[in-house]
């Protein structure tokens, strides 16, 4: 990464919806669509298009399956979601340092 | 025009914190070391008779071919140990497995049952191979009996795998509160190197250690069953 730290920004990870959804199926390895919706408060609707714009830059799986008679869909992060969300989390942070240390004059 | 000028340091600095709070909140859901300490201490409890109703057994191998050296053991006891953790695990196993299903959050347990399994065959190996070729394990040992090796054959007993494996649990789940109780288990366990051993000739010398051990993995259970949530609640 080169020049200012906004520069590295991905603007397909630089989204409130999207880091959240990263950053909760990387804890969780594998997460429910339901608990996704559920913890960042959002309708079926908002989420799928999140997670269509995660799925199609190749940064999440989704499978969709049965529990017995009740369908699930899980999410995964794949291994350039992970590298991605550190990558965001790396120009955050640099971001900060920056806007701080600008502060100061 | 642009409506998105700099942006103030609060802005990278909130997404950041809620990042955070949301892998927090997530891990939380996960823990749920309070059902592997229960496991841990029924099986510790459920030893009980298998130490006092089984018949204690004798295998003698030469040294040099001068000497004998023999090794005394409970056979039901030394049966017990593999079967009841490997079982353990299996219910472990299912426990996670079910709850991430039931709260659809994946669960980070695998590697904790994978490393108690390896445990459980490599102490076990170990105990047979002591039992069964006591000659080579005195020999190796130069026949001393020092603290050092005494904590290493309790590190290797089963209530030490038990506790070995509680540690990698805590870790995974980052909880000081599941690594204090593991800390207060293993204390337990390595304690009676340096009180020493008094030869009871009671048929239930074994019991102390055995209530002790499966007392502090069942307080610790209800302790973290308190503080973490059990399935039907959500996670403190």
């Amino acid at each position: 990464m080169t020049g200012h730290p906004v520069n590295g920004l991905d603007d397909t990870v630089h989204q409130r919806v999207r880091l959240g959804i990263l950053a909760i199926a990387h804890q969780a390895r594998r997460v429910e669509f339901s608990y996704l919706r559920a913890e960042l408060d959002l309708s079926p609707g908002n989420l799928s298009q999140h997670l269509n714009v995660l799925d199609k830059a190749g940064l999440i799986t989704i499978e969709k399956g049965y529990e017995g008679k009740r369908p699930r869909t899980w999410i995964q992060v794949t291994k350039a979601g992970r590298k991605a969300m550190h990558q965001e989390i790396a120009t955050l942070k640099a971001l900060i340092q920056r806007l701080e240390a600008n502060a100061t004059y | 025009m642009t409506y998105e000028t700099a942006p103030a340091a609060g802005d990278p600095q909130r997404l950041l914190t809620a990042t955070r709070e949301l892998a927090l909140r997530v891990r939380r859901e996960q823990r749920g070391a309070w059902f592997p300490l229960l496991v841990f201490a029924a099986v510790t409890l459920a030893a009980i008779p298998f130490y006092r109703y089984g018949h204690p057994t004798r295998h003698c191998s030469s040294v040099h071919g001068t000497h004998y050296i023999c090794t005394v053991y409970p056979a039901l006891a030394l049966w017990y140990w593999p079967v009841a953790l490997l079982l353990g695990y299996v219910g472990i196993s299912w426990f996670y497995l079910h709850r991430a299903r039931q709260r659809g959050v994946g669960t980070r347990a695998q590697p904790f049952v994978a490393f108690g399994v390896l445990l459980v065959v490599l102490a076990m190996g170990s105990a047979f191979g002591a039992i069964f070729h006591p000659a080579v394990l005195a020999q190796s040992l130069h026949l001393e009996s020092s603290p050092t090796t005494n904590v290493l054959f309790r590190i290797a007993s089963p209530a030490g795998v038990i506790g070995l494996a509680l540690l990698s649990l805590a870790w995974i789940e980052r909880s000081w509160l599941l690594l204090a109780i593991t800390a207060g288990y293993l204390v337990v366990v390595v304690i009676p190197v340096f009180i020493g051993s008094i030869s009871h000739p009671s048929p239930w010398a074994f019991l102390p250690h055995l209530l002790l051990g499966g007392g502090v993995l069942l307080l610790g259970s209800v302790a973290l069953a308190c503080v973490q949530g059990t399935p039907g609640q959500s996670a403190a």
